[in-house]
């Protein structure tokens, strides 16, 4: 296969023509415009590598995340970013090019904190290999986290090596009902004070907290924490991971607020909480949207359009600094001096650059 | 650390020592945290480890210019990078010997002559610096308060204890110290008393030759040493057990005679033996301590000590006298930073005036920070040079102690 | 046009001339100056800068950097100068800029648990500066190095394994590019990024890219309970398998940290430890609530017992820990100090941690052939090992085996799907690892290099074989 996106790609190359990568397109809206023929990435699938004490995985783009997920889970294992599958035949190619991480972020780390290598065919159609299985590595540049939210615009991700952690051995989630100040402060001030989070999700007026690690830390936790107990927790984070919440299926337009986590909430617009207080989901219109972004920036962050909207606008308001730009072209063509791949500000949603 | 020493040192006594410390060195640099001069000015080359790597540089062949030399008189040798030195660099010793390569290869401007000669005579030539103590005292009122500090009331010294018991020991006649506080040498006579001991004064001309050592005036030095061995010979000989040092800084020369004198032969064994017999007189009086106590009234009074570098650095002394102190009860304040030098360092303050202000101001805030009602120390540089920056008394510690005498 | 020989003599005068007229006494030349900032701890070779700039500010270093670039001036980064890899040595001359002024806290943000410092700043000021609000920084690599320095060779310290690397503790970055521009990357919200990943990229890259003047870091609270503990072994393997097995558990280890027996005997000695043998042995650190520490404690103790570990000794109070730590930290000055006149350098292999037991023991072998001495430590909890290889620098025969020694044991790293350095870098040592490791994949570091540094002028000749 391998041999075969090489060709496709030095053809393109030679001819001047585009090439589009894509997966099952569970988060197509997230990505840039794509033209050209299209490189299915699902026809390279399968686990290369995973030996559970070597707490490494390795696996090919096209590998849907969940048969990965039940191989990690079969083996206590789990990839601890908790990606979001947005699609039942979502690719790993796809979630480390769209760099998007579930309700663990916050705690565990982002989709790059646990890339150790990656495989991937340049431009040119090189096949090149970044990184390693080690999970500490300085030798040379760290290009496999470079990859990580490029979107398809630096080549075809044809590998990637994950570092794996233990499944917790004691989960539980609790539900307070307080309002968005008070829960920013709790998840705050909680997570400083060392309880063993996982997630944080404030929606609905209701602060949802899951507890995972040892069995006595989760239990000290809970005691110490009170509120109530919410069953079948895994299935309630499962939804909101894939945001098949209520709250999401009610948004015409949805933006996305990254920010510093203890910025205030903002009562006059539908909003959802979560990572602590660094992300946060708001329900928007066509008025609202400006608003939206001028308070955003107010807290030390910025939003973006994530489901419906005019997102070109987003991204003309807040797109990047001149010597950014300069620099971000120079690293493309770095890897694509043919421009065989979209370009990352072709956008077309621009949720797409918030991954992480 | 390699090493590679140039052919004009190499097999000298002084290229061997400098190679055995050089190579001793791993350059870690943690005695540069903690020396007095980087934190002032924060230059890599104002550190030990930085002053080694230019004396090492000198030795291999490199030109020393006069920023090195700078560099290298900036030190205090407080030695504090001693203590904090995990691989046991002697970096006194090299200290001395790079000083000295420098300044052969360097010099001295005229006016740096002057000033070192005249100190050194100063403070050497005893009836002159008596005068000029005693002019300063009687004109004290009309002195311009800068100057004032320095030249403090004299304290009454008492009396000379006249016993003669059976155990004798004694006492170095110090430079400096008779004249600017003669209290401190009878408080010291008047305590062994109680403990059974009398206290030899012999003159040999005054002075433990670490002044003229420390300005690189190393026949001076030497002269001074064997007429201290040629006066205390017969009282040694007679019996005495100790060579007692007053003030620290003279202590911890005393105890570096048989090293210093190694390479004479006529005093080599000498020297040995006085260096043996000498201690510092916080050494002599813990060993009496179990018989003395007793015979000293409690206080409680707040106070705070300073103990000098030659006493916990150049002598590796520490904790003695505080022990001693609370043990009579004192309240003794906890000072901050009390590893570091006060800025006194011998001739420092006079050679090294920004650098030394700045010392002695730290030092003094923390000696302070707690409300002493005096300030205590073991060495007459120091005692003065905090005296200067401070209306609280600062004595020596012997002093204290005589003044409870029961 | 690539930097590959020094720039004429002229324009290095002339830029000399330029600096000191803008900067005054900061501009310094003197011999000893350049020295001290031509190497870091590793081995010394010489190769000093021009001149050493102390900046203070974003714009100065910028300045300095656009009269660089104009003048095709190599430009290097200095901060406390405790690197390994011969990065600091100025092999074509140039000018060295000295960070160390730029030393102030920008912004301690203690709710939102991060900071913004200069890249002067050094981890132990960071952390006796934020001591009163609770939280600490926990990169710690032995040297007491400066953020800036730390960032720029993507450092990690004893407890990664609980805490991770630099990369994982940036935020966001200041860096003056090659140009002279200031720019920004990431923002102060943590999980967020706009367009590439640029933070990924400057860290760790070696002041090849640009010059790293501030970083926003991320903190964390002090654990309500803190122990340490030691626990020694007859045989090196068993202790490496109780790692293994611990890593394999998931316990959570703040720290654990393998000594073998001759890096052992030089601690004791070095750094006056009392009670302990020179046998090999294990240093541990537990984090958490009261509870959870004694579980883990619990849990560590029946592993150890399997492997035949001795009792524990551990170390509850500050000062103990403070000394146990600093001991472990001093190892590569112990090793120095063992052998007096002697120089070494330390291999930074790191395997995944399955072959761990493996790779030591490969290593000792490639050790055996030789008549060097050697010890290991390593925080083995990632796979990272270090061998310490003394060799007598005047013995040309010891030198070649123990360079030879360093490099095969970095290819048997390699050949077990390793890497021939975990945290000390590239710089000028180990350019040949990684071509070797990495393959075609340098072509593209190469080519970015190139886009980004077109004049090659950030500290060439280090990090990315430019041939």
């Amino acid at each position: 296969m391998i041999e075969t996106w090489q060709q496709q790609i030095k053809a393109a190359a030679a001819k001047g023509e585009k090439l589009a990568i894509k997966g099952s397109g569970s988060k197509s809206f997230l990505a840039p415009v794509r033209v050209g023929l299209t490189l299915d990435t699902r026809s390279h699938a399968g686990i290369v590598e995973y030996d559970p004490k070597e707490l490494v995985i390795v696996v090919k783009c096209g590998t849907r995340v969940a048969d990965v997920e039940k191989a990690m889970a079969d083996a206590g294992q789990m990839l601890a970013f908790e990606p979001p599958h947005f699609g039942d035949d979502s690719t790993i190619g796809g979630t480390v090019a769209a760099g998007i991480s579930g309700p663990r972020r916050a705690y565990a780390g982002a989709v790059r904190d646990f890339v150790l290598g990656a495989k991937v065919i340049d431009g040119k159609g090189d096949h090149l290999s970044f990184g390693g299985k080690v999970m500490k590595n300085v030798a040379g540049f760290d290009v496999s986290r470079l990859l990580v939210g490029s979107f398809g615009s630096l080549g075809v991700i044809t590998e990637v090596a994950f570092k794996c952690l233990p499944l917790p051995k004691a989960q539980a989630t609790r539900v307070f009902e307080m309002d968005a100040a008070t829960a920013i402060e709790a998840m705050n001030r909680w997570y400083a004070e060392a309880d063993p989070i996982t997630a944080t999700t404030w929606v609905d007026g209701k602060l949802h907290v899951r507890f995972a690690g040892a069995e006595p830390a989760v239990n000290t936790a809970v005691q110490k924490r009170g509120g109530e107990a919410l069953v079948n927790d895994v299935d309630w984070w499962r939804d909101w991971r894939e945001q098949r919440h209520a709250f999401f299926a009610s948004a015409k337009e949805l933006h996305r607020v990254s920010c510093k986590s203890t910025a205030p909430a903002t009562d006059d617009m539908r909003t959802a909480i979560e990572w602590g207080g660094a992300l946060r989901w708001v329900h928007a219109d066509e008025a609202s949207a400006a608003k939206i972004r001028y308070q955003a920036s107010r807290a030390g962050g910025y939003a973006s359009v994530w489901r419906g909207g005019a997102s070109t606008h987003a991204s003309a308001a807040q797109s990047l600094s001149d010597p950014l730009k300069d620099i971000h072209a120079k690293i493309k063509a770095s890897f694509d001096p043919y421009n065989v791949f979209p370009s990352l500000s072709s956008s077309a949603g621009e949720g797409a650059r918030q991954g992480g | 650390m390699q090493t590679n020493l140039a052919p004009f040192i190499k097999d000298t006594p002084q290229g061997i020592e400098a190679d055995a410390i050089l190579r001793s060195c791993v350059h870690c640099g943690f005695c540069t945290a903690t020396c007095p001069t980087y934190q002032v000015l924060g230059d890599e080359l104002d550190g030990p480890r930085g002053r080694i790597y230019l004396i090492k540089q000198v030795l291999e062949g490199a030109e020393p210019t006069k920023k090195t030399q700078q560099h290298l008189d900036r030190c205090l040798t407080c030695r504090n990078c001693e203590s904090a030195c995990p691989s046991g660099v002697q970096y006194g010793r090299l200290v001395d010997i790079g000083r000295s390569v420098v300044e052969e290869k360097v010099g001295r401007t005229a006016l740096e002559k002057a000033t070192r000669a005249t100190l050194r005579k100063a403070l050497l030539n005893k009836p002159l610096f008596n005068t000029a103590m005693k002019i300063g005292r009687a004109v004290r009122p009309l002195l311009p308060s800068a100057l004032k500090a320095k030249v403090q009331p004299l304290r009454n010294a008492g009396t000379w204890p006249t016993a003669q018991h059976a155990r004798t020991m004694i006492v170095l006649d110090n430079c400096v110290q008779n004249a600017m506080s003669p209290s401190i040498d009878f408080a010291t006579a008047r305590v062994l008393d109680k403990a059974g001991v009398t206290l030899k004064w012999v003159s040999a001309g005054g002075c433990c030759g670490a002044l003229s050592h420390h300005l690189n005036a190393h026949d001076e030095a030497v002269t001074k040493v064997k007429a201290n061995i040629d006066a205390w010979w017969p009282l040694i000989e007679a019996g005495a057990e100790a060579i007692v040092g007053t003030a620290s800084g003279c202590s911890v020369m005393l105890k570096d005679y048989g090293h210093f004198m190694q390479h004479d032969a006529a005093y080599a064994e000498k020297a040995k033996r006085v260096a043996a017999l000498s201690k510092d007189v916080s050494e002599v009086i813990a060993a009496e301590w179990p018989q003395l106590k007793a015979k000293v009234k409690a206080s409680s009074d707040r106070i705070s000590y300073h103990p000098p570098c030659t006493l916990q650095h150049g002598m590796k002394l520490k904790g003695g006298v505080e022990a001693m102190l609370k043990d009579i009860g004192f309240d003794l304040l906890p000072v901050a930073d009390s590893h570091l030098c006060c800025g006194s360092a011998g001739t420092y303050s006079v050679l090294q005036p920004t650098i030394s202000e700045e010392l002695k101001s730290r030092k003094l805030k923390s000696l302070t920070a707690e409300g002493p009602s005096q300030i205590a120390t073991s060495n007459i540089g120091c005692m003065t040079h905090l005296q200067s920056g401070t209306t609280l008394p600062v004595k020596h510690w012997i002093e204290l102690l005589d003044e409870r005498l029961a | 046009m690539l930097v590959f020989e020094r720039p004429s003599e002229t324009a290095v005068a002339s830029a000399v001339d330029a600096l000191r007229k803008d900067f005054g006494e900061r501009a310094v030349t003197s011999h000893s100056v350049r020295e001290h900032h031509s190497h870091g701890e590793g081995m010394r070779d010489a190769g000093l800068p021009d001149v050493v700039v102390f900046p203070e500010t974003n714009e100065e270093v910028a300045s300095i950097v656009k009269l660089c670039n104009q003048a095709r001036i190599p430009v290097i980064a200095f901060g406390t100068g405790t690197s390994l890899e011969g990065h600091l040595k100025a092999l074509y001359g140039g000018v060295c800029i000295d960070l160390s002024r730029m030393n102030n806290i920008l912004q301690v943000n203690a709710e939102d648990l991060d900071c913004r410092v200069q890249a002067g700043v050094t981890r132990e000021q960071l952390n006796a500066e934020i001591r009163s609000t609770g939280l600490f920084f926990p990169i710690d690599p032995g040297a007491n190095a400066s953020l800036g320095g730390m960032s720029a060779t993507r450092a990690s310290g004893t407890n990664a394994v609980r805490y991770g690397t630099m990369k994982e503790n940036i935020l966001g970055l200041t860096v003056v590019t090659p140009d002279g521009r200031i720019i920004k990357t990431g923002t102060r919200a943590r999980k967020s990024s706009a367009g590439y990943d640029l933070t990924r990229l400057y860290v760790g890259s070696e002041g090849t890219l640009g010059i790293i003047t501030e970083i926003q870091l991320k903190l964390y609270g002090v654990p309500e309970r803190i122990s340490a503990a030691v626990c020694q072994f007859d045989e090196l393997s068993n202790a490496v398998n109780v790692v293994i097995t611990a890593m394999q558990l998931g316990i959570p280890m703040a720290r654990i940290e393998l000594l073998d027996e001759v890096q052992m005997d030089a601690c004791i000695k070095y750094s006056k430890l009392e009670g302990f043998a020179a046998k090999p042995t294990l240093f541990m650190e537990f984090h958490g609530t009261d509870a959870y520490v004694a579980e883990q404690i619990e849990q560590m103790k029946s592993i150890t017992a399997d492997y035949g570990g001795s009792d524990y000794r551990f170390a509850d109070k500050p000062e103990d820990r403070t000394k146990l730590w600093k001991a472990r930290h001093d190892a590569y000055w112990a090793g120095m100090s063992y052998k007096p006149g002697n120089q070494a350098f330390a291999t930074d292999s790191c395997v995944p941690i399955s072959r761990l037991a493996d790779c030591i023991a490969a290593a000792k072998a490639e050790i055996a052939k030789t008549s060097l001495t050697c010890m290991i430590v390593g925080h083995v909890g990632d796979g990272n090992f270090h061998v310490q290889i003394s060799f007598n620098p005047d013995n040309a025969q010891e030198r070649e085996q123990a360079e030879t020694a360093a490099a095969q044991i970095a290819r048997i790293a390699i050949g077990m799907g390793g890497t021939c350095t975990g945290e000390h870098g590239i710089g000028i040592h180990k350019l040949d690892a990684l071509k070797e490791e990495h393959g075609e994949a340098v072509d593209v570091m190469r080519t970015i290099k190139k886009a980004l540094d077109p004049n090659n002028i950030m500290n060439p000749g280090k990090t990315i074989p430019m041939n």
